[in-house]
């Protein structure tokens, strides 16, 4: 062996600093941490969730529904009593369904009282200008 | 409440592969960056690596390791060109055993190793370190056989002109 093998022989490359290991340890238990958390946070906002869903789905059911109501009233196709009838039976049938049909029945008549007003106003205040 | 799935011990198993094959990964990076704090980012980022590949069977890492570890080490002195700093104040090297530590003999060694290129400090600390035949070597880097063995013989070359009285031709 040469005087510089031997030299080489006499030392080694240097060991990691014992941070190093805490640093790769710390981010071994965030990563097993990480799932977790995001599972309870999804657990914490689901119920949130799906009640903004259902609100979100019922509101564009009943404006559906609604502008049929409107439709068929305006047209006269149905009397009163089969609209509120047929939009009870599409919100599932019972005595609840029922006064909600009333209810929103009553709102598109009175919407549909107001309308004409609304439209005659603007006529007049076109027919003014000129 | 969400309960965590018993018997995980991932961060055990990755403290485990660190304590068997942490060492000597950091000292491979080592000598390739002659940078104690850039081999210790090559490290963490290869083992934060790993971390991603959850339910990889640790026990065939090695290899992987070892190779992921010269490709951020490579991948770090590219990104480096240009402004290159080396951790010149901190220590390349150890003795063996440390009561046996001439400071002035290891910083002139650390100071011919520190002006290899790269490629050879590599091929010296596999050579001598770790102890790899040639062709070990050659297959781990992917090169040929001559290129490995001519990049030992410049290191050793330069190694002994740099250390010029210190050593003497065997």
């Amino acid at each position: 062996m040469d005087e510089l093998e031997d030299l080489l022989q006499r030392y080694r490359p240097a060991g990691p600093p014992a941070e190093l290991r805490d640093r790769i340890t710390s981010a071994a238990e965030r990563d097993v941490a990480k799932p977790f958390r995001a599972a309870e946070s999804v657990q914490r906002w689901l119920p949130a969730a799906a009640a903004a869903l259902i609100a979100v789905v019922f509101s564009m059911l009943a404006n559906g529904v609604r502008r049929d109501v409107a439709d068929q009233l305006g047209k006269g196709e149905l009397p009163r009593e089969a609209v509120v009838s047929e939009l009870a039976a599409s919100m599932g049938g019972g005595l609840l369904a029922r006064e909600e049909a009333e209810r929103l029945v009553q709102l598109d008549e009175l919407r549909a009282r107001a309308e004409p007003r609304g439209v005659g106003a603007g006529e007049s205040e076109v027919n003014h200008r000129d | 409440m969400i309960h965590r799935p018993h018997g995980d011990g991932w961060s055990d198993r990755i403290a485990g592969l660190y304590d068997r094959l942490g060492g000597s990964l950091y000292r491979y990076a080592l000598m390739i960056l002659a940078d104690p704090s850039g081999a210790a980012d090559a490290v963490q980022q290869v083992f934060v690596a790993v971390l991603g590949r959850r339910g990889v069977e640790l026990e065939f890492e090695e290899r992987y390791l070892r190779r992921a570890v010269r490709n951020e080490c490579y991948s770090a002195l590219g990104r480096r060109r240009g402004d290159f700093v080396t951790g010149a104040e901190e220590s390349l090297l150890e003795a063996v055993p440390a009561s046996r530590d001439r400071p002035e003999e290891r910083l002139a060694l650390e100071q011919a190793i520190r002006e290899l290129p790269a490629k050879q400090r590599e091929v010296l600390h596999l050579k001598v370190y770790e102890g790899l035949t040639f062709q070990e070597i050659a297959d781990q880097s992917g090169e040929s056989i001559n290129t490995v063995a001519s990049r030992y013989r410049y290191a050793i070359e330069k190694l002994r002109a740099q250390l010029g009285a210190r050593v003497s031709q065997g």
